[in-house]
Protein backbone atom coordinates (compact mmCIF):
# COMPACT_ATOMS: atom_id res chain seq x y z
CA UNK A 1 0.00 0.00 0.00
CA UNK A 2 1.43 3.47 -0.75
CA UNK A 3 1.54 5.74 2.91
CA UNK A 4 2.16 9.17 3.37
CA UNK A 5 4.84 9.99 6.30
CA UNK A 6 4.31 12.46 8.89
CA UNK A 7 7.26 13.45 10.73
CA UNK A 8 7.47 16.14 13.67
CA UNK A 9 10.97 17.00 15.61
CA UNK A 10 12.40 18.01 19.09
CA UNK A 11 15.02 19.47 19.39
CA UNK A 12 17.25 20.75 22.03
CA UNK A 13 19.62 23.76 21.95
CA UNK A 14 22.35 24.27 24.17
CA UNK A 15 22.58 28.08 25.14
CA UNK A 16 26.01 29.56 24.42
CA UNK A 17 25.62 31.28 27.91
CA UNK A 18 28.56 31.93 30.79
CA UNK A 19 27.00 30.67 33.46
CA UNK A 20 24.29 27.95 34.28
CA UNK A 21 20.65 28.30 33.69
CA UNK A 22 20.11 28.63 37.57
CA UNK A 23 23.71 28.98 39.58
CA UNK A 24 26.96 30.25 38.54
CA UNK A 25 28.64 27.91 37.41
CA UNK A 26 30.51 27.55 33.98
CA UNK A 27 28.81 25.83 31.40
CA UNK A 28 32.60 25.68 29.51
CA UNK A 29 32.84 21.92 28.29
CA UNK A 30 36.17 20.00 28.97
CA UNK A 31 36.64 20.84 32.59
CA UNK A 32 37.38 17.66 34.93
CA UNK A 33 34.56 15.58 35.80
CA UNK A 34 32.38 17.24 38.47
CA UNK A 35 34.94 20.66 38.98
CA UNK A 36 31.60 22.99 37.82
CA UNK A 37 29.30 21.78 40.49
CA UNK A 38 27.71 23.86 43.08
CA UNK A 39 24.87 22.83 45.97
CA UNK A 40 22.58 24.08 43.28
CA UNK A 41 23.33 22.41 40.48
CA UNK A 42 23.70 19.05 42.51
CA UNK A 43 20.21 19.35 43.82
CA UNK A 44 21.01 19.83 47.38
CA UNK A 45 18.06 20.46 49.62
CA UNK A 46 17.47 23.82 51.05
CA UNK A 47 19.28 26.27 48.10
CA UNK A 48 17.25 28.72 45.41
CA UNK A 49 17.71 28.27 42.38
CA UNK A 50 17.88 31.91 40.22
CA UNK A 51 17.10 32.07 36.65
CA UNK A 52 19.87 33.76 34.59
CA UNK A 53 18.62 36.74 32.81
CA UNK A 54 20.43 35.61 29.49
CA UNK A 55 18.86 32.22 28.97
CA UNK A 56 15.23 34.61 28.59
CA UNK A 57 16.80 36.57 26.24
CA UNK A 58 18.23 34.34 23.84
CA UNK A 59 14.82 32.29 24.42
CA UNK A 60 13.09 35.42 22.78
CA UNK A 61 15.29 35.90 20.21
CA UNK A 62 14.80 32.38 19.09
CA UNK A 63 11.06 33.17 19.47
CA UNK A 64 11.17 36.21 17.57
CA UNK A 65 13.67 34.93 14.63
CA UNK A 66 10.83 31.97 14.10
CA UNK A 67 7.80 33.79 13.55
CA UNK A 68 6.43 33.07 17.66
CA UNK A 69 3.94 34.73 19.64
CA UNK A 70 6.08 35.49 22.97
CA UNK A 71 4.22 34.91 25.85
CA UNK A 72 3.67 37.37 28.32
CA UNK A 73 3.62 35.15 31.47
CA UNK A 74 5.68 32.48 31.82
CA UNK A 75 6.92 30.08 34.64
CA UNK A 76 8.84 26.76 35.71
CA UNK A 77 7.64 23.37 36.18
CA UNK A 78 9.32 20.73 37.68
CA UNK A 79 9.07 17.11 35.61
CA UNK A 80 9.51 14.56 37.85
CA UNK A 81 11.23 11.17 37.15
CA UNK A 82 14.25 8.98 38.28
CA UNK A 83 17.26 8.54 36.40
CA UNK A 84 20.85 9.16 38.16
CA UNK A 85 21.75 11.46 35.85
CA UNK A 86 19.15 14.02 37.26
CA UNK A 87 19.79 14.54 40.75
CA UNK A 88 16.73 16.31 42.35
CA UNK A 89 14.53 13.76 41.16
CA UNK A 90 13.18 16.15 38.66
CA UNK A 91 14.46 18.20 35.86
CA UNK A 92 13.48 21.82 35.89
CA UNK A 93 11.32 22.68 32.45
CA UNK A 94 8.59 24.88 31.21
CA UNK A 95 5.36 23.23 30.86
CA UNK A 96 1.73 24.77 31.28
CA UNK A 97 3.39 28.31 30.08
CA UNK A 98 6.17 28.38 27.67
CA UNK A 99 8.25 31.25 26.87
CA UNK A 100 7.10 31.36 23.08
CA UNK A 101 4.40 29.31 20.47
CA UNK A 102 2.97 29.33 17.50
CA UNK A 103 6.11 30.23 14.75
CA UNK A 104 7.12 28.64 11.83
CA UNK A 105 9.97 28.92 9.40
CA UNK A 106 10.12 28.03 5.77
CA UNK A 107 12.03 25.52 4.20
CA UNK A 108 13.15 25.34 0.56
CA UNK A 109 13.42 22.05 -1.04
CA UNK A 110 14.02 21.28 -4.91
CA UNK A 111 13.42 24.80 -5.71
CA UNK A 112 9.43 24.98 -3.30
CA UNK A 113 9.07 26.71 -0.29
CA UNK A 114 7.76 24.69 2.16
CA UNK A 115 6.22 26.25 5.86
CA UNK A 116 6.96 24.20 9.10
CA UNK A 117 5.09 25.06 12.43
CA UNK A 118 6.78 25.30 15.53
CA UNK A 119 4.48 24.25 18.46
CA UNK A 120 6.40 25.96 21.61
CA UNK A 121 9.73 26.84 22.68
CA UNK A 122 10.87 26.21 26.26
CA UNK A 123 13.65 26.79 28.46
CA UNK A 124 14.90 23.89 30.62
CA UNK A 125 18.15 22.61 32.29
CA UNK A 126 20.13 19.65 30.93
CA UNK A 127 21.14 16.85 32.86
CA UNK A 128 24.09 15.12 33.95
CA UNK A 129 26.18 12.95 31.84
CA UNK A 130 26.78 8.97 32.75
CA UNK A 131 29.50 7.51 31.85
CA UNK A 132 28.83 3.78 31.70
CA UNK A 133 31.54 0.76 33.21
CA UNK A 134 32.53 -1.33 30.55
CA UNK A 135 33.39 -4.12 33.11
CA UNK A 136 31.35 -3.40 36.09
CA UNK A 137 27.78 -3.07 37.07
CA UNK A 138 28.55 0.60 37.91
CA UNK A 139 27.77 4.01 35.93
CA UNK A 140 29.87 6.96 36.59
CA UNK A 141 28.25 10.81 37.20
CA UNK A 142 29.52 13.59 36.08
CA UNK A 143 26.88 16.56 36.88
CA UNK A 144 29.00 19.56 34.86
CA UNK A 145 26.12 19.40 32.45
CA UNK A 146 23.55 19.38 35.06
CA UNK A 147 21.79 23.09 35.43
CA UNK A 148 23.32 23.88 31.56
CA UNK A 149 20.52 26.27 29.14
CA UNK A 150 18.32 24.28 26.93
CA UNK A 151 15.82 25.54 24.44
CA UNK A 152 13.44 22.92 23.25
CA UNK A 153 11.74 23.40 20.15
CA UNK A 154 9.01 21.29 19.06
CA UNK A 155 7.85 21.40 15.70
CA UNK A 156 4.42 20.45 14.46
CA UNK A 157 3.96 17.40 12.62
CA UNK A 158 4.21 19.00 9.50
CA UNK A 159 7.16 17.17 7.41
CA UNK A 160 6.28 14.47 4.72
CA UNK A 161 9.40 12.89 4.13
CA UNK A 162 12.94 12.87 5.69
CA UNK A 163 14.35 15.05 3.68
CA UNK A 164 12.06 17.60 4.78
CA UNK A 165 13.26 16.54 8.19
CA UNK A 166 16.92 17.02 7.58
CA UNK A 167 16.20 20.43 5.96
CA UNK A 168 14.62 21.90 8.65
CA UNK A 169 17.02 20.61 10.87
CA UNK A 170 19.18 22.31 8.98
CA UNK A 171 17.53 25.76 8.18
CA UNK A 172 16.92 25.89 12.80
CA UNK A 173 20.12 25.24 12.94
CA UNK A 174 21.43 28.14 10.80
CA UNK A 175 18.99 30.24 12.59
CA UNK A 176 20.43 29.18 16.08
CA UNK A 177 23.95 29.59 14.83
CA UNK A 178 23.16 33.08 12.91
CA UNK A 179 21.54 34.11 16.24
CA UNK A 180 25.03 33.52 18.34
CA UNK A 181 22.80 31.58 20.88
CA UNK A 182 23.88 27.79 20.25
CA UNK A 183 26.90 26.57 18.16
CA UNK A 184 24.86 23.79 16.70
CA UNK A 185 27.59 21.40 16.84
CA UNK A 186 25.07 17.83 17.01
CA UNK A 187 28.20 15.55 16.84
CA UNK A 188 29.35 17.61 20.35
CA UNK A 189 25.45 17.03 21.65
CA UNK A 190 25.04 20.71 21.72
CA UNK A 191 22.13 20.57 19.30
CA UNK A 192 19.93 17.34 19.75
CA UNK A 193 16.76 16.00 17.58
CA UNK A 194 14.63 13.29 18.36
CA UNK A 195 12.25 12.23 15.79
CA UNK A 196 8.05 11.53 15.76
CA UNK A 197 7.41 9.41 12.91
CA UNK A 198 4.57 7.73 11.79
CA UNK A 199 2.89 6.76 8.50
CA UNK A 200 -0.84 6.65 6.97
CA UNK A 201 -2.24 5.06 4.38
CA UNK A 202 -2.24 8.31 1.06
CA UNK A 203 -5.40 10.56 1.48
CA UNK A 204 -6.30 9.41 4.82
CA UNK A 205 -6.61 11.79 8.05
CA UNK A 206 -6.29 10.40 10.83
CA UNK A 207 -2.49 10.31 12.05
CA UNK A 208 -1.17 6.86 12.73
CA UNK A 209 0.70 5.65 15.65
CA UNK A 210 3.83 7.25 16.53
CA UNK A 211 7.60 5.94 17.42
CA UNK A 212 10.05 8.82 18.98
CA UNK A 213 13.39 8.00 18.01
CA UNK A 214 16.24 8.82 19.24
CA UNK A 215 20.57 9.00 19.76
CA UNK A 216 20.62 10.42 16.39
CA UNK A 217 23.98 12.74 16.68
CA UNK A 218 24.43 13.98 12.45
CA UNK A 219 21.66 15.18 9.98
CA UNK A 220 22.52 12.60 8.10
CA UNK A 221 22.03 9.40 10.53
CA UNK A 222 18.55 11.97 11.58
CA UNK A 223 17.58 11.22 7.84
CA UNK A 224 18.90 8.03 7.63
CA UNK A 225 16.85 6.64 11.31
CA UNK A 226 13.61 8.21 9.70
CA UNK A 227 14.27 6.15 6.42
CA UNK A 228 14.65 2.44 8.22
CA UNK A 229 11.60 3.77 10.43
CA UNK A 230 9.51 4.29 7.72
CA UNK A 231 10.54 0.84 5.89
CA UNK A 232 10.05 -0.67 9.46
CA UNK A 233 6.25 0.71 9.79
CA UNK A 234 5.38 0.08 6.05
CA UNK A 235 6.64 -3.57 6.56
CA UNK A 236 4.36 -3.76 9.73
CA UNK A 237 1.35 -2.56 8.25
CA UNK A 238 1.99 -4.22 5.07
CA UNK A 239 1.73 -7.77 6.81
CA UNK A 240 -1.22 -6.65 8.74
CA UNK A 241 0.21 -5.85 11.76
CA UNK A 242 0.01 -3.00 14.05
CA UNK A 243 2.31 -0.07 15.38
CA UNK A 244 3.60 -0.18 18.96
CA UNK A 245 3.91 3.53 20.19
CA UNK A 246 7.28 3.63 21.51
CA UNK A 247 10.59 5.03 21.64
CA UNK A 248 13.65 3.52 19.90
CA UNK A 249 17.29 3.98 19.81
CA UNK A 250 19.32 4.63 16.25
CA UNK A 251 22.04 2.30 16.21
CA UNK A 252 23.94 4.11 13.76
CA UNK A 253 26.58 0.97 13.10
CA UNK A 254 23.49 -1.29 12.41
CA UNK A 255 21.56 0.80 10.60
CA UNK A 256 18.34 -0.06 12.78
CA UNK A 257 16.38 1.39 15.23
CA UNK A 258 15.68 -0.68 18.70
CA UNK A 259 12.73 -0.38 21.32
CA UNK A 260 14.08 0.99 24.20
CA UNK A 261 12.55 -1.64 26.59
CA UNK A 262 13.42 -0.15 29.75
CA UNK A 263 11.53 2.64 28.88
CA UNK A 264 8.42 0.96 28.44
CA UNK A 265 7.10 1.66 32.20
CA UNK A 266 4.50 4.28 32.80
CA UNK A 267 6.04 7.50 32.23
CA UNK A 268 3.92 9.68 34.77
CA UNK A 269 5.77 13.20 35.14
CA UNK A 270 3.39 14.67 36.91
CA UNK A 271 3.98 18.45 36.14
CA UNK A 272 3.55 20.99 38.68
CA UNK A 273 4.50 24.87 38.74
CA UNK A 274 8.12 25.21 40.70
CA UNK A 275 7.70 27.22 43.90
CA UNK A 276 11.27 27.83 43.92
CA UNK A 277 11.11 30.13 40.55
CA UNK A 278 8.57 32.83 40.46
CA UNK A 279 7.12 33.99 37.70
CA UNK A 280 8.72 35.44 34.62
CA UNK A 281 6.44 38.27 33.13
CA UNK A 282 7.65 39.38 29.89
CA UNK A 283 6.62 43.32 28.77
CA UNK A 284 6.39 43.98 25.28
CA UNK A 285 9.45 46.50 25.62
CA UNK A 286 11.98 43.34 26.85
CA UNK A 287 10.35 41.97 23.76
CA UNK A 288 10.77 44.98 21.42
CA UNK A 289 14.63 45.53 22.71
CA UNK A 290 15.02 42.43 21.56
CA UNK A 291 13.64 42.47 18.63
CA UNK A 292 15.94 45.19 18.14
CA UNK A 293 19.14 42.98 18.78
CA UNK A 294 18.26 40.57 16.40
CA UNK A 295 21.14 40.07 13.46
CA UNK A 296 19.89 39.91 9.98
CA UNK A 297 19.24 36.42 9.38
CA UNK A 298 20.32 33.73 6.30
CA UNK A 299 18.11 34.55 3.62
CA UNK A 300 17.59 37.92 4.47
CA UNK A 301 21.24 38.30 4.04
CA UNK A 302 21.36 36.36 0.86
CA UNK A 303 18.61 38.45 -0.68
CA UNK A 304 20.21 41.73 0.27
CA UNK A 305 23.59 40.44 -1.24
CA UNK A 306 21.55 39.65 -4.70
CA UNK A 307 20.31 42.79 -4.79
CA UNK A 308 23.26 45.07 -3.31
CA UNK A 309 25.77 43.46 -4.81
CA UNK A 310 24.63 42.03 -7.81
CA UNK A 311 25.71 38.78 -7.48
CA UNK A 312 24.46 35.53 -8.37
CA UNK A 313 21.69 33.56 -5.84
CA UNK A 314 23.94 30.76 -5.54
CA UNK A 315 27.01 32.69 -4.67
CA UNK A 316 24.99 34.65 -2.14
CA UNK A 317 23.80 31.70 -0.89
CA UNK A 318 27.30 30.41 -0.47
CA UNK A 319 28.85 33.33 1.11
CA UNK A 320 25.72 33.55 3.74
CA UNK A 321 26.37 30.15 5.07
CA UNK A 322 27.96 31.41 8.19
CA UNK A 323 27.58 34.57 9.26
CA UNK A 324 31.53 34.76 10.05
CA UNK A 325 31.55 33.98 6.47
CA UNK A 326 29.22 36.98 5.02
CA UNK A 327 30.95 38.98 7.28
CA UNK A 328 34.50 38.55 5.86
CA UNK A 329 33.18 38.82 2.35
CA UNK A 330 31.49 42.30 3.27
CA UNK A 331 34.64 43.71 5.00
CA UNK A 332 36.46 42.77 1.76
CA UNK A 333 34.29 44.21 -0.98
CA UNK A 334 34.03 47.43 1.49
CA UNK A 335 38.01 47.79 1.07
CA UNK A 336 38.50 47.20 -2.88
CA UNK A 337 34.73 47.83 -4.26
CA UNK A 338 34.71 44.67 -6.23
CA UNK A 339 31.64 42.26 -5.50
CA UNK A 340 31.86 39.66 -8.16
CA UNK A 341 35.62 39.18 -7.74
CA UNK A 342 35.90 38.94 -4.09
CA UNK A 343 32.95 36.20 -4.48
CA UNK A 344 35.07 34.22 -7.39
CA UNK A 345 37.93 34.26 -4.92
CA UNK A 346 36.23 33.59 -1.50
CA UNK A 347 34.27 30.66 -2.46
CA UNK A 348 37.13 29.50 -5.36
CA UNK A 349 40.40 29.66 -3.74
CA UNK A 350 39.75 30.64 0.02
CA UNK A 351 36.91 27.99 0.60
CA UNK A 352 39.04 25.23 -1.26
CA UNK A 353 41.72 25.61 0.96
CA UNK A 354 39.87 25.92 4.34
CA UNK A 355 37.93 22.83 3.25
CA UNK A 356 40.88 21.01 2.44
CA UNK A 357 41.95 21.24 5.84
CA UNK A 358 38.62 21.38 7.40
CA UNK A 359 39.66 25.21 9.06
CA UNK A 360 36.39 27.52 9.71
CA UNK A 361 36.60 30.85 8.51
CA UNK A 362 37.65 32.13 11.80
CA UNK A 363 40.87 30.52 11.35
CA UNK A 364 41.85 31.91 8.37
CA UNK A 365 45.10 33.01 7.71
CA UNK A 366 43.86 35.85 4.73
CA UNK A 367 42.20 38.19 5.70
CA UNK A 368 39.63 40.05 4.07
CA UNK A 369 41.89 42.92 3.56
CA UNK A 370 44.70 40.74 2.17
CA UNK A 371 42.02 39.19 -0.64
CA UNK A 372 40.49 43.66 -1.22
CA UNK A 373 44.76 44.09 -1.26
CA UNK A 374 45.28 41.34 -3.82
CA UNK A 375 42.24 42.01 -5.72
CA UNK A 376 43.79 45.63 -6.23
CA UNK A 377 46.97 44.91 -7.01
CA UNK A 378 45.78 42.93 -10.06
CA UNK A 379 43.25 46.19 -10.82
CA UNK A 380 46.27 48.35 -10.87
CA UNK A 381 48.20 46.11 -13.06
CA UNK A 382 50.96 45.07 -10.38
CA UNK A 383 49.87 41.70 -11.28
CA UNK A 384 48.17 39.69 -13.23
CA UNK A 385 45.27 36.81 -12.46
CA UNK A 386 47.34 34.01 -13.37
CA UNK A 387 49.82 35.57 -11.10
CA UNK A 388 47.51 36.27 -7.92
CA UNK A 389 46.93 32.60 -7.78
CA UNK A 390 50.38 32.11 -6.83
CA UNK A 391 50.61 34.87 -4.46
CA UNK A 392 46.97 33.95 -2.84
CA UNK A 393 48.71 30.25 -2.29
CA UNK A 394 51.58 31.98 -0.10
CA UNK A 395 49.30 34.33 1.10
CA UNK A 396 47.45 31.66 2.51
CA UNK A 397 50.66 29.91 3.65
CA UNK A 398 51.98 32.57 5.35
CA UNK A 399 50.08 35.24 6.15
CA UNK A 400 52.23 37.98 4.27
CA UNK A 401 50.77 40.78 3.05
CA UNK A 402 49.89 40.29 -1.35
CA UNK A 403 52.39 43.50 -1.76
CA UNK A 404 55.10 41.98 0.14
CA UNK A 405 54.85 38.56 -1.23
CA UNK A 406 54.91 40.43 -4.90
CA UNK A 407 58.22 42.36 -3.74
CA UNK A 408 59.85 39.29 -2.41
CA UNK A 409 59.32 37.39 -5.05
CA UNK A 410 59.54 39.33 -7.70
CA UNK A 411 56.36 38.70 -9.17
CA UNK A 412 55.40 42.42 -10.51
CA UNK A 413 54.01 42.65 -13.84
CA UNK A 414 55.52 43.78 -16.78
CA UNK A 415 53.98 46.39 -18.43
CA UNK A 416 57.54 48.25 -20.01
CA UNK A 417 56.84 47.29 -23.84
CA UNK A 418 60.50 47.01 -24.24
CA UNK A 419 60.95 44.43 -22.07
CA UNK A 420 57.61 42.61 -23.15
CA UNK A 421 58.87 43.38 -27.44
CA UNK A 422 62.56 41.76 -26.33
CA UNK A 423 60.72 38.21 -24.89
CA UNK A 424 58.55 38.22 -27.66
CA UNK A 425 61.65 38.60 -30.36
CA UNK A 426 63.13 36.08 -28.10
CA UNK A 427 59.94 33.67 -28.56
CA UNK A 428 60.17 34.30 -32.32
CA UNK A 429 63.63 33.35 -32.66
CA UNK A 430 63.57 30.32 -30.85
CA UNK A 431 60.61 28.61 -32.70
CA UNK A 432 61.21 29.88 -36.64
CA UNK A 433 59.38 26.79 -37.57
CA UNK A 434 56.49 27.69 -35.47
CA UNK A 435 56.42 31.22 -36.73
CA UNK A 436 56.56 30.05 -40.23
CA UNK A 437 53.64 27.96 -39.44
CA UNK A 438 51.67 30.78 -38.03
CA UNK A 439 52.49 33.08 -41.27
CA UNK A 440 51.37 30.68 -43.67
CA UNK A 441 48.18 30.81 -42.07
CA UNK A 442 48.22 28.34 -38.61
CA UNK A 443 46.52 31.37 -36.47
CA UNK A 444 45.86 28.01 -33.88
CA UNK A 445 49.75 28.84 -33.27
CA UNK A 446 49.03 32.45 -31.59
CA UNK A 447 48.20 30.23 -28.01
CA UNK A 448 51.47 28.44 -28.28
CA UNK A 449 53.44 32.26 -28.72
CA UNK A 450 51.27 33.40 -25.70
CA UNK A 451 52.85 30.29 -23.33
CA UNK A 452 55.72 31.16 -25.11
CA UNK A 453 56.20 34.87 -23.97
CA UNK A 454 54.94 34.04 -20.51
CA UNK A 455 57.47 30.79 -20.39
CA UNK A 456 59.90 33.65 -20.82
CA UNK A 457 58.90 35.97 -18.32
CA UNK A 458 57.80 33.63 -15.73
CA UNK A 459 54.53 34.74 -16.52
CA UNK A 460 54.71 38.18 -15.01
CA UNK A 461 54.54 39.85 -18.55
CA UNK A 462 50.94 41.71 -18.83
CA UNK A 463 48.68 39.53 -20.80
CA UNK A 464 47.12 42.47 -22.91
CA UNK A 465 50.12 43.73 -23.56
CA UNK A 466 51.66 40.55 -24.74
CA UNK A 467 48.50 40.19 -27.30
CA UNK A 468 48.85 43.29 -28.46
CA UNK A 469 52.35 43.33 -29.36
CA UNK A 470 52.44 38.94 -30.50
CA UNK A 471 49.88 39.98 -33.15
CA UNK A 472 51.44 43.05 -34.47
CA UNK A 473 55.12 41.65 -34.53
CA UNK A 474 54.16 37.67 -35.49
CA UNK A 475 52.62 38.67 -38.79
CA UNK A 476 56.09 41.12 -39.18
CA UNK A 477 54.32 43.99 -40.18
CA UNK B 1 -2.69 23.32 40.44
CA UNK B 2 -3.16 19.60 40.87
CA UNK B 3 -1.00 16.74 39.48
CA UNK B 4 -0.94 16.72 35.85
CA UNK B 5 -1.60 13.87 33.38
CA UNK B 6 1.10 12.72 31.64
CA UNK B 7 2.43 14.07 28.57
CA UNK B 8 2.81 11.16 26.32
CA UNK B 9 1.00 7.92 28.24
CA UNK B 10 2.52 4.38 27.32
CA UNK B 11 0.12 2.26 26.81
CA UNK B 12 2.25 -1.01 27.75
CA UNK B 13 3.01 0.08 31.50
CA UNK B 14 3.40 -2.80 34.00
CA UNK B 15 1.71 -0.40 36.62
CA UNK B 16 -1.44 1.53 35.19
CA UNK B 17 -2.00 5.17 35.87
CA UNK B 18 -5.58 5.29 37.96
CA UNK B 19 -8.39 7.51 35.49
CA UNK B 20 -8.87 9.52 38.76
CA UNK B 21 -5.79 10.93 39.32
CA UNK B 22 -6.56 13.44 36.29
CA UNK B 23 -9.10 15.05 38.34
CA UNK B 24 -7.41 15.54 41.72
CA UNK B 25 -8.27 18.50 43.11
CA UNK B 26 -11.41 19.58 40.75
CA UNK B 27 -13.77 17.07 42.04
CA UNK B 28 -14.80 15.76 45.51
CA UNK B 29 -12.13 13.20 46.59
CA UNK B 30 -11.58 9.44 46.84
CA UNK B 31 -8.57 7.94 46.88
CA UNK B 32 -8.42 4.29 46.06
CA UNK B 33 -5.82 1.79 46.75
CA UNK B 34 -4.80 1.56 43.21
CA UNK B 35 -3.97 5.29 44.00
CA UNK B 36 -1.74 4.59 46.68
CA UNK B 37 0.02 1.92 45.20
CA UNK B 38 0.37 4.11 41.78
CA UNK B 39 2.15 7.27 43.47
CA UNK B 40 4.38 4.60 45.34
CA UNK B 41 5.41 3.22 42.78
CA UNK B 42 6.69 6.31 40.77
CA UNK B 43 8.50 7.62 44.14
CA UNK B 44 10.05 3.75 44.00
CA UNK B 45 8.45 3.00 47.55
CA UNK B 46 7.36 -0.78 47.94
CA UNK B 47 4.92 -1.17 51.14
CA UNK B 48 2.83 -3.72 53.09
CA UNK B 49 -0.55 -4.35 52.40
CA UNK B 50 -1.38 -2.99 55.75
CA UNK B 51 0.62 0.18 55.40
CA UNK B 52 -1.26 0.87 51.96
CA UNK B 53 -4.80 0.43 53.62
CA UNK B 54 -3.42 3.15 56.83
CA UNK B 55 -1.85 5.64 53.79
CA UNK B 56 -5.20 5.53 52.10
CA UNK B 57 -6.81 6.57 54.80
CA UNK B 58 -4.32 9.05 55.71
CA UNK B 59 -4.39 10.62 52.18
CA UNK B 60 -8.01 10.90 52.10
CA UNK B 61 -8.30 12.97 55.79
CA UNK B 62 -5.37 15.28 54.30
CA UNK B 63 -7.09 15.50 51.27
CA UNK B 64 -10.70 16.05 52.73
CA UNK B 65 -8.89 18.33 54.63
CA UNK B 66 -7.90 20.56 52.32
CA UNK B 67 -10.59 20.51 51.04
CA UNK B 68 -12.16 23.58 52.80
CA UNK B 69 -10.79 25.77 50.84
CA UNK B 70 -12.96 24.72 48.17
CA UNK B 71 -15.84 26.65 50.77
CA UNK B 72 -13.85 30.05 50.30
CA UNK B 73 -15.07 32.15 47.54
CA UNK B 74 -12.76 32.70 45.28
CA UNK B 75 -14.10 35.14 42.61
CA UNK B 76 -12.31 37.25 41.00
CA UNK B 77 -8.99 36.25 42.75
CA UNK B 78 -6.26 35.42 40.51
CA UNK B 79 -4.71 31.69 40.43
CA UNK B 80 -1.48 31.91 42.41
CA UNK B 81 1.68 29.29 42.48
CA UNK B 82 3.91 31.72 44.93
CA UNK B 83 2.57 32.97 48.49
CA UNK B 84 4.76 36.17 47.53
CA UNK B 85 3.84 38.77 44.69
CA UNK B 86 6.72 38.97 43.39
CA UNK B 87 8.28 38.62 39.72
CA UNK B 88 11.36 38.04 37.53
CA UNK B 89 13.84 37.53 40.06
CA UNK B 90 16.53 37.33 37.96
CA UNK B 91 20.87 36.85 37.81
CA UNK B 92 23.35 38.18 35.34
CA UNK B 93 25.21 35.70 33.20
CA UNK B 94 28.29 35.58 35.37
CA UNK B 95 30.45 32.83 36.42
CA UNK B 96 30.92 32.23 39.86
CA UNK B 97 33.21 29.72 41.76
CA UNK B 98 31.79 25.99 41.59
CA UNK B 99 32.45 23.97 44.94
CA UNK B 100 36.13 23.66 45.65
CA UNK B 101 37.51 20.62 44.32
CA UNK B 102 36.28 17.37 46.07
CA UNK B 103 33.78 18.63 47.85
CA UNK B 104 31.19 18.04 45.42
CA UNK B 105 31.70 14.58 46.11
CA UNK B 106 32.35 15.25 50.04
CA UNK B 107 28.42 13.45 50.40
CA UNK B 108 28.79 10.96 47.66
CA UNK B 109 27.76 7.28 48.71
CA UNK B 110 30.41 5.87 46.47
CA UNK B 111 32.68 7.60 44.02
CA UNK B 112 35.46 7.09 41.79
CA UNK B 113 37.58 9.25 39.53
CA UNK B 114 36.07 12.30 40.90
CA UNK B 115 32.45 10.99 39.68
CA UNK B 116 29.42 9.67 42.13
CA UNK B 117 29.33 5.95 41.13
CA UNK B 118 25.56 4.60 40.59
CA UNK B 119 24.68 0.97 39.84
CA UNK B 120 24.61 0.60 35.81
CA UNK B 121 21.65 1.26 34.40
CA UNK B 122 21.54 0.84 30.67
CA UNK B 123 18.91 2.37 27.97
ZN1 LIG C 1 26.14 25.03 39.99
Amino acid sequence: MAYETVIGLEVHAQLLTASKIFCGCSTRFGAGPNEHTCQICLGMPGVLPVLNRKVVEFTIRMGLATHCTINAYGNFARKNYFYPDLPKGYQISQYAHPLAERGHIDILLDGEKKRIGITRIHMEEDAGKLIHDERNPWSYVDFNRSGVPLIEIVSEPDMRSPEEAAEYLRRLRDILVYLEICDGNMEEGSFRCDANVSIRPKGQEAFGTRTELKNMNSFRNVQRAIEYEIRRQSYILDSGGEVVQETRLWDDAQGQTHSMRSKEEAHDYRYFPDPDLVPILISPEWVEEVRRTLPELQLEKQDRFVGQYGIPVYDASVLTTTRALADFYEEAVKLCGQPKIVSNWVMGDLLRYLNEQKREIKDSPVSPAHVAEMINLIENGTISGKIAKEVFEEMYRSSKKPADIVREKGLTQITDEGAVVKAVEEAMAKNPAQLAEYRAGKEKLFAFFVGQVMKITRGKANPQLVNDLLKKMLTGS
Amino acid sequence: MGLQGTKRPVSSASIRKPRALSHFGRYPLKITKDQVEYVAHLARLEFSEQEKERFTTQLNDILLYVEKLNEVDTTGVEPETHAIALQNAFRDDIVRESLPHGLSLANAPSESGNCFRVPKILE
